[in-house]
This record gives C-alpha cells, structure tokens and sequence, in this order.
C-alpha cells in the first residue's frame, strides 16, 4: 500500500472535484446529500497531506455536531453567571426568548457591579431585530442610548442613519461603529460624507471591518485615511503576523522608519522565523537585508544558542560580529549567565570598542555628528548588569583594562561599558551601587561611580542625597559641573528648596557664584 | 484480509475530499440564503477568505457543515454557538490562527470568538493572552481584565515572568488597574519587584497601579510604600494626594496645606488630571491664594481641563478677581478659545464679527477656527473676511492646516504647495513621503522635472536641508544632483539656508555627506553608484569620504573595492579619511 501512496493525492483532487461539480450541478440546498457531518464521522481524527492538513498541523479532532443546541437557560441562571461563559450561554438564549425576557434580563443585568459592553451589544442586537423601538425605549430609559446605535445599525442600517442625523458625533461616532462591523460599504459612505468623524473614529476597526479580511486593501485603507507611521507599523505587524510574504512586499515597497521594520521582522520571528532566510535572500546588501539576517540570527540563538556562537564567531568584520554577539549574549543573559560572560568576553576581542564604536558623519568644516556603540551592546550590558551588576562590573572593567591600543579611553574616566553599567546598576540598585563606589580606591572610577548617583538621585527628585554625593566627587571639574546640573535640576522643581541648600551649602564663594543665575530674583 | 484494507484508505480519502469539494461548491449559494428580516442595505455573510479552499482540514469542513448549511440566520447563529463549543480547547488555537471560521452575519464572528478566548481563558489564561497578544487580537484586553480580577496572583506572576518588554507593556495596561482593585495586598507587595522587572520606560504603568491603590487601598499604600525606592514612593504620595482631593477637594487641600511641599504635590497632581481640574474649576474659592494662578502658569492640561467644559463661559468672566495676573488670564483665555473652535464655531465666529478680542487674540482665535472648521466651511468663512489682517491670519492658517494633515499629502500637492508658498517641509510630509511607494514617487519625480528652474532649484534646496532620516535617498540625491548641475547662485531661486547656528557651511556638501551615510546603509550600491556619478569636486570628495567609511563597517571588502578604483587624488584623501577619521 505504501508504494502506492502517491495515488491518495490524486483521488483527493478527484474527489474534490467530483463534490465541487455534484453541489454545483446538484443545485441549492433543498437538494443536499446525506449530512455531511455524518459521512465525515467514520474517518479517524488524524491524517497525512491528502486530507488537505498542513503537515506541520498534525493534530486536529473532530468532534461530529448534533443536532443544533436550544438554550435550558432561564434568567436567573442567566444572572448567575461571570461575563466569559454569560456570552454565549446568552447568545444561544436570547434566539429564542421573548421580549418581556430580554427585559427582564436587562433588568436583572445592568446594575450589576460590573455590567459588561458586550453583554450588552449582544443583547441589544438581538433585541433591534424583534422590536427596534423597545430596545430604543430601553436603552434611553437605562442610559445606553448613544452606545445603542452600535446594535440598532446590525439589524436596521437605514432607520439608524435617519436616526443620528445632526445628532451628536459622540451618537454618530457609535452609529458609525456599529456599520462599519455589520455594513462597511455604508460606514464608507458615512465617512466620506462626514470625515470629520475621523477625528475620533477608531480607523483600525474600520479598515479591518472594510477590507473584508484582506490585510493589503487594510492597509491601503489605513493610507488614505490615517497616514501615519505608527498605524503603519501596527498594521504592518498584524500582517507580518497571518501572511509575512505579502506584508514584506509591501514593507519593501513602503520603508517607512526603522523602528517599524525592527518591529515588522520581531514579529515574523516570533511567528514565521523559517521565512527570515527567504526575505533576506530577495534583497540586495543594505540596511533591510541585515535587519533580517539579525532577527533570523536571534532565533537561532534563541533556540540553538551554540550554533548562533559557531555563526557569529565566523564574522570577521568586528561591528557586525559585535551585532550578532550581542543579541546571542541578549538571549543568554537570563538563562546561562556563565556562557553569556563568554560571549561579552568574545565581543571585546573582536570589537574592542563596541560599547563606543562611532558611526558619525564628518563634515567639511570639521564638525560632525552621530551615534556611539555598536546595536545591541548596551541592550546585553543592560540584560547582564540586571542579573549581577557587580560581577558585569568586574568583567566589564577587566576587558576594558585589557584594551592598550592607542584610541582606548583614559582609563576610568571615560571607559564607555563600565559607564554604561554603571547607569543600570545605580538605577536598579542604588543601595547596591553606592556600596561599591564606596568600596573603591582609585579616584576616577570613585568618581565616576559619584557621578552616575548624583544622576541617579537627581532622577528621583531626591535633590538632598544627590548634594550629598556631589561633594565626594574629588576632581575639581567634575564636581562643579555635577554641582550646576543638580542646582539647575533642583531649583526647576523648587526653587526654594535649591536656594536654601545653596545658602548653607559649605561650597566656594566662587562655586556659589557660578550658581546665581540659577536664582534669578536673587539677583534683583 | 489485508486487501480490503489498503483499500480503505483511499477510500476514505475520496469520500472525504468529495465531500469537502461539495461543500466548498455550495459555499455562496448557502450564505445568500439570508433571514428576510434583514434590510436591504445589509450585507450577508462572506465566504472563505484568501484562504485556498483545499487547504482547510477535512475535520474543519465537518464541523463547519451545520454553520455552512444552515438555512436561516437563527440557525447559522444556533450552529456557530454550538461550533464554538464543541472544538476542543486543544485545536482553539489552530482555529483561530488559520481563520477557518469566517460567518460574520449577525453577530456570528463575535459569539464565535468570545465563546472560544472564553474556554480557552478557562483552561489556560497565560496561554490565551499570549496568543492574543501575539496575534494583536485587541478584544483580549477585555478577557485579561477578567483574569487580573479572578487570578490576581496568576495574572501578577504571568506579568513577571514575561520577558518582553513590548509584551509586558501592554499586559500591564490591560490588568493593572483590575489588579490593583482585585488584589490590592499582593500588588502592593509586588510593586518594587514589577517596577524592577519592568524598568523605568514602563514607570507609567506602574504608576497608574500605585493610583488605583490610592483609591482603593490607602492605607495599605502608605505602609507599603515606605519599603519603595524615591521615584515610586513620591508617585504613591502623589497618587494619595490626588485621590483624597477626588473624594474630597476641601479635605484634600487641608492635607495638603499641612505638608512642607503640598503645593508641589498639588501642582503635579492636579494640572494633568481631567476629573480633578474640573471640580476645581466648580469650587474655585477652596484653593489657597496663588494656587490657581500657578497651575495655570505651569502649562500642561490644566487650563485645558479647567475650561474644557464651558470654554464661553471663563471668556465672560472676570479673570482678575479670580486671582489670575495678566499672563495667566491670557493663557486661560487662548484655552477657552481653541475649546470653542471645536464645541461653538458659531459662537467664535459671533465673537470674531464683534471687537471684543485683542489683536492676539484674534489672530489665535481665527487659526484655532480655521483649523477645526471643514475645509468647505472654513473656506466659506474665509470669503467673508473684510479685514486684511484677518485675511492674512487665515490664509496662513489653512496653508498650515494642509501639510499637517497626513492624509492628504500627495506628491503632486506637495509640490505645488511648496513651489507656491516657498516654505519648508512639515514633519508629517517628509515622515509620510518614506512611505511613498514607486507610483507615487513617480509622481514626484516627473512634478519635479517639469517644474520651471527657479521653482526646482527652490524645492530642491527644501529637501537637501530636511534633516529626516525617513526622505526617501534617492530623491534627495536627485535634488542635489540639481543643485550642483545648477548652483543656487546661478539661479534666480532662493539657496538653501545655512545650518549649524548660523555658522557657515556649505549645505551642499553636508547634505552629500548625509545621503551618503543614510544611503549606503539602506542601499550600499545604489549609494555608491550616486557617488561615483557626481562630479568632481568637494561634495563628490565629502560623500565619498562618508560612504567609504560607513560601508566599510558592514561590508568592508566592497567598500575596498570601490575605493580602489576612485581616481588616485581622491582615493589617497578617502584612505587618510578613514585612517584618521578626518
């Protein structure tokens, strides 16, 4: 039997054509075959490709339908029970209750401490069908009556529309709602006619309902309308997330931000990793390209995080090499602290400024600007110091210790890692970090822990335990300007406080002098 | 014994794919069948979306029958409860990322769904948000909420395992506030452990817990936030602070009145609070002297909150007796005025007829009308003026209105806009043309060429000094090739504004050495081939300086390459360049 398995595909087509041409030539439904249902019963729950599963599926049981349910609820089991299992339980009752019930449960229902939108859309809905004018009667008399206009336009679009002409936008905006989920065409019409509801109007409901599942015309949808970078990205992610080849040529078509392509390919990471390799493959060597390989190079180290080091370490060109180390060491931190101290290690050797690597642009007249630090390194520096932040510390000063060529920084002062550290240790653990600074011999580094305390404080508004710091910074520079920065801070927040501290404050005539402009009314 | 069944199979499989076939014929005409109690106008339920029919499981299309053959909407609504019920937890999720259920007549799609999160939340509420969260199903908020309010201890503990920040993000914006109200003891007790884990991008959040627990838990928050760090026990002192002034302004304001910094407290309580600046506005005499005045003085919402409801009425009062000095009155009164443009044009426009405003004001009252008013309307309205004055404020008004709207950005319009008006690119217009696609950047490369010398050279010099990232390379190159083909000089257009504070550089070359870096990042070998195409000079020598190096970071053999086959003189310059790194 197995030699002839090829044969199973064929007899799937061949059935599925011979069922498409018997219910095509068959006619409607009066004339249907024995139920479906039934004839599908006797095939196990399990199968291979020719029942048409993705394979990658391969678990999915049938469970054969009865006979259609008919609510046993009565109001008050109704009323008994939580929003979840309320809705359909409620659903089921409400196609078969009258309307004296549907009152009596929305009597029962809406005083309840926690009475529920939903809850109360579906019941209004059912309740436009039967008596529009006695759910209208209801709602005002409850205080629904704007929401209502969501449930009314299900059942009767056009009395709706009459309805909320010339009524409030707040009405209009729930009339509109409520079309754009049961009649998109007329709540694009609505719009057109009125767009100034698009003020207020929720977009991406409406996109969503309009497109009718289709993902691009959502988008093409949202372009016209909310031309805007982050309605872009969340419709760009949601589409990354069902269909990521349409949904890249589209990003490819579209770039927008980088923000919005990190976010793009996180997303087809998460859901789609296999596809990374075929988007990059369809790109020429640029920006987007590597924003691939990099999610595709964060999967594997998420899920075989020595390959990804077999991967990285392959890298001669050290910027790149410290991209990938770093998203590998990202993914480690956490998990295997010990392999992730090895990869920082890895890092430092093949880029030894990768906590400040420039990427400026330099202009003819000498000036310049840009960034510092290689992607990814203070977000690992971060992840690390958050497991242990004295032994990164350590670890991080050692390597940069190690660095003796002619552009490494002068020691303590400037090393840009240990700085780095530093600021996440002091944020997370102030208590933790000023114990180490304490504990500290060498000048520059004592400062440079002072420094990142007073920032720290500062941060927190504590404007009097940042004083106390900035006079144990010992370099005569360092401290005065550590001392500007926390009397300007201070005095914006409260000037009177900064001024009373300044006034006792045991500083240099000259020190205090410096801080006057602070003090504006002082000087009259 | 064996030959029945090898059989059997393909049996099965013939039967079962006839069937399917079946149904996948009948689709469309078993969803025009359609209760008669539907209007007209309404739409019947659609059919499988995009999806290929072939692909959709044999046991789906089984279980899909009764929703598919079901003759009248009842009994499509009958099935689809009953369908939503019967899938196993196990499949929910299979069936809910493949979309094989697509029925959205009535309220089919709602009862579909919400019966299925609902089973699912009851075996596994971790589980399901994740997957909503993933899938950006946005009705999960409201099932999160639910399980912060049963689960408070499991929804805190899911919270603090999460590892991504984004993801955390949103967990904690859909249960803080239920959890802080389920649960307020092990939130309280979690606090300093959540605002750890989280960071301080996401101190909002955790903020907005502490607030909730004002309200609900006092008590309990005083006592637990002596254990905070600074920054989260001033948002707990804050969060008290706002919480007794809610249910009690006079009382509040007594407490605040006793502390050393109340009035600071009270200033950052009150300013960004809707709720709060309104019942000051109804009880102004409770504030202390100088309260007011301050708050309005400090910006933020405070004046827009205080006037929001009633913007004529604080333009009839006297402004002064309430405390406030001449700037704050001025600010208070801008406020009510924008707020009228929005809930009263009528009454603005009445107001805008008469004398009563000054000359600011006027001219701050006609943008603000302007800018709310239908463009058909404000047009209208615009005809009427008979003050040159007004006029100019209006023009400039809607001029401005224009290319700020995201939406009606085109390509051709802004062109035209910008030729005519000689001013510079708004924020949204350069953001929105990085998203442009090919037919509309086609668009702006034919308006360009056609356009006349002066108007190119003019543009031209508009995009090369537009400093986002975002402006697509390739037309900023194309302006500058312009540029440098014809020197603004030479032209009767006006040349491109100095940058740097006013120190002088020559824009030409800077924005060479931009779009060579932001190019060759995106594109290194279109970036590349623009350089190689422009000519000799300073600019060609600065851009290729920037590209060599930045490309060399990534790809540094093609970079090599590249600047191997430079002309001697520049290739010596562009080596020392990237040696020195200047």
């Amino acid at each position: 039997m197995e030699s002839r398995a090829y044969l199973l595909p064929v007899l799937a087509g061949l059935g599925l054509a011979t069922g498409f041409g018997v219910s095509r030539l068959g006619g409607g439904p009066g004339t249907s075959m024995a139920n479906p249902a039934e004839a599908a019963s006797p095939m196990p729950a399990k199968g291979g490709a020719a029942s048409g599963k993705d394979p990658a599926d391969p678990k999915l049981t049938l469970v054969k339908p009865g006979p259609l349910p008919k609510s046993t609820d009565t109001v008050e089991s109704l009323l008994q029970l939580e929003r979840g299992p309320l809705y359909a339980r409620l659903g089921l009752w409400l196609l078969d209750a009258s309307e004296e019930e549907m009152t009596a449960f929305w009597e029962g229902y809406y005083q309840r401490e926690d009475p529920n939108d939903t809850i109360k859309d579906l019941l209004f809905t059912q309740w436009g069908k039967k008596n529009a004018a006695g759910m209208l009667e209801m709602a005002r008399r409850t205080g629904c009556e704007i929401p209502a206009m969501w449930s009314w336009s299900m059942s009767d679009p056009q009395g709706m529309l009459a309805y909320i002409e010339g009524k409030p936008e707040r009405m209009r905006n729930f009339g509109l709602r409520g079309l754009a989920y049961f009649h998109p065409e007329l709540a694009r019409q609505m719009l057109e006619q009125d767009p100034k509801l698009l003020n207020t109007f929720e977009m991406e409901q409406l996109a969503e309902r309009l497109s009718g599942g289709d993902p691009k015309a959502e988008m093409e949808f949202m372009t016209k309308y909310r031309n805007d970078e982050y309605y872009a990205r969340q419709g760009l992610k949601k589409w990354a997330a069902q269909d990521p080849h349409r949904a890249f040529e589209w990003l490819t078509e579209h770039p927008g931000e980088e923000y919005t392509r990190k976010e793009f390919f996180d997303t087809v990471k998460k859901e789609h990793p296999d596809v990374l390799p075929e988007l990059a493959a369809t790109l020429p060597s640029g920006a987007m390209r590597r924003e691939i390989e990099a999610a595709a190079f964060a999967h594997l180290a998420e899920t075989d995080p020595e390959k990804a080091a077999e991967e990285a370490r392959k890298i001669g060109v050290p910027r790149l090499a410290a991209e990938r180390l770093s998203l590998l060491g990202q993914s480690l931190a956490a998990e295997d602290p010990a392999r992730a101290f090895e990869i920082l290690g890895e890092i430092f050797e093949k880029c030894p400024d990768a906590a400040n690597r420039p990427a400026w642009v330099r202009y003819p007249d000498g000036s310049g600007g840009g960034s510092n630090g290689v992607t990814g390194v203070s977000r690992f520096l971060a992840a690390l110091a958050a497991h242990d932040p004295r032994q990164t510390m350590q670890a991080v000063l050692d390597l940069e210790m190690q660095d003796t060529s002619p552009s490494a920084p002068t020691p303590y002062h400037s090393y840009p890692a240990s700085r780095q550290v530093a600021g996440y240790w002091a944020q997370g653990d102030l208590e933790g970090f000023s114990a180490w600074c304490e504990s500290q011999h060498e000048p520059g580094l004592r400062d440079m822990g002072a420094s990142m305390i007073v920032d720290q404080f500062q941060r927190q508004n504590d404007f009097t335990s940042a004083a106390g710091w900035v006079a144990r910074i010992s370099d005569a520079n360092r401290q005065q300007n550590a001392l500007s920065n926390l009397v300007s801070g201070w005095a914006s927040q409260d000037r009177e406080a900064a001024r009373r501290w300044v006034d006792q404050a045991e500083i240099s005539d000259q020190a205090r002098e410096s801080l006057s402009p602070y003090f504006p009314e002082t000087q009259e | 014994m064996k030959a029945p069944r090898s059989l059997k199979l393909p049996a099965s499989v013939f039967a079962l794919c006839a069937i399917a076939g079946w149904l996948a014929g009948r689709m469309n005409p078993a969803h025009d069948q359609v209760d008669g109690n539907l209007a007209a106008g309404s739409k019947a339920a659609k059919t499988v979306r995009g999806k290929s029919k072939s692909s959709v499981p044999s046991e789906v299309l089984a279980m899909l029958a009764p929703v598919r053959t079901a003759q009248t909407t009842g009994e499509r609504l009958r099935a689809t409860i009953q369908l939503a019920g019967d899938i196993p937890v196990a499949d929910i999720e299979k069936w809910l990322s493949a979309r094989w259920f697509d029925g959205s007549e009535d309220m089919q799609e709602s009862l579909f769904t919400r019966t299925l999160l609902s089973r699912w939340q009851e075996e596994d509420p971790a589980g399901m948000l994740a997957f909503c969260l993933r899938k950006e199903i946005r009705i999960a908020y409201e099932f999160a909420g639910d399980w912060a309010r049963r689960d408070p201890v499991a929804a805190l503990a899911c919270i603090g395992q999460e590892k991504d920040p984004q993801t955390r993000s949103r967990m904690l914006a859909y249960m803080g506030n239920p959890l802080a109200k389920a649960d307020p003891q092990a939130v309280a007790a979690r606090i300093g452990d959540l605002f750890a884990a989280v960071g301080p991008e996401q101190a909002n959040q955790v903020s907005g817990m502490i607030r909730a627990l004002a309200s609900s838990s006092p008590e309990l928050l005083k006592a637990e936030a002596l254990k905070w760090p600074k920054l989260l026990q001033d948002a707990a002192r804050n969060g008290l602070a706002g919480a007794s002034l809610k249910k009690d302004l006079v009382r509040g304001l007594a407490e605040l009145g006793r502390q050393e910094d109340g009035k600071r407290v009270f200033m950052e309580v009150a300013g960004d609070d809707s709720e709060l600046m309104k019942s000051i506005g109804r009880d102004l005499g409770s504030l202390p002297p100088g309260w007011l005045g301050d708050l309005v003085s400090r910006g933020g919402g405070a004046s827009y909150y205080l006037v929001q409801d009633d913007p004529g009425k604080w333009l009839d009062s006297d402004l002064a007796a309430i405390g406030l000095n001449e700037n704050q009155a001025r600010q208070l009164r801008n406020s009510a005025l924008s707020q009228l443009a929005s809930k009263d044009p009528e009454k603005l426009k009445s107001l805008l007829a008469g004398q009563e405003l000054g000359k600011q004001e006027r001219s701050g009252a006609i943008q603000y009308l302007v800018a709310r008013l239908d463009k058909d309307q404000a047009e209208a309205w615009m005809a009427g003026l008979s003050d040159e004055g007004d006029r100019d404020a209006a023009k400039a008004a809607f001029a401005f209105r224009s290319q700020d709207d995201g939406n009606s950005i085109t390509p051709a319009g802004l062109l035209s806009d910008l030729a005519e008006t000689g001013r510079d690119l708004s924020w949204a217009e350069s953001s929105v043309t990085g998203r442009w696609g090919r037919e509309q950047m086609q668009v702006l490369n034919d308006g360009f060429d056609a356009l006349p010398a002066d108007k190119k050279a003019l543009i031209a010099g508009k995009f090369i000094t537009n400093n986002q990232r975002g402006i697509p390379m390739e037309f900023k190159a194309k302006a500058l090739d312009y540029l440098l083909a014809n020197p603004p000089a030479a032209s009767s257009g006006e040349p491109p504004r100095e940058q740097n504070g006013g120190q002088r550089r020559d824009p030409l070359a800077v924005a060479a050495c931009d779009i060579a870096v932001i190019w060759v990042e995106k594109d290194s070998t279109a970036a590349a081939d623009w350089v190689t195409g422009l000519p000799s000079g300073n600019e060609r020598l600065w851009a290729a300086k920037n590209l060599a190096a930045r490309w060399a970071e990534y790809e540094p053999s093609a970079a090599s390459r590249w600047i191997a086959a430079l002309p001697a003189g520049e290739r010596s310059e562009v080596e020392k360049f990237m040696k020195e790194g200047r």
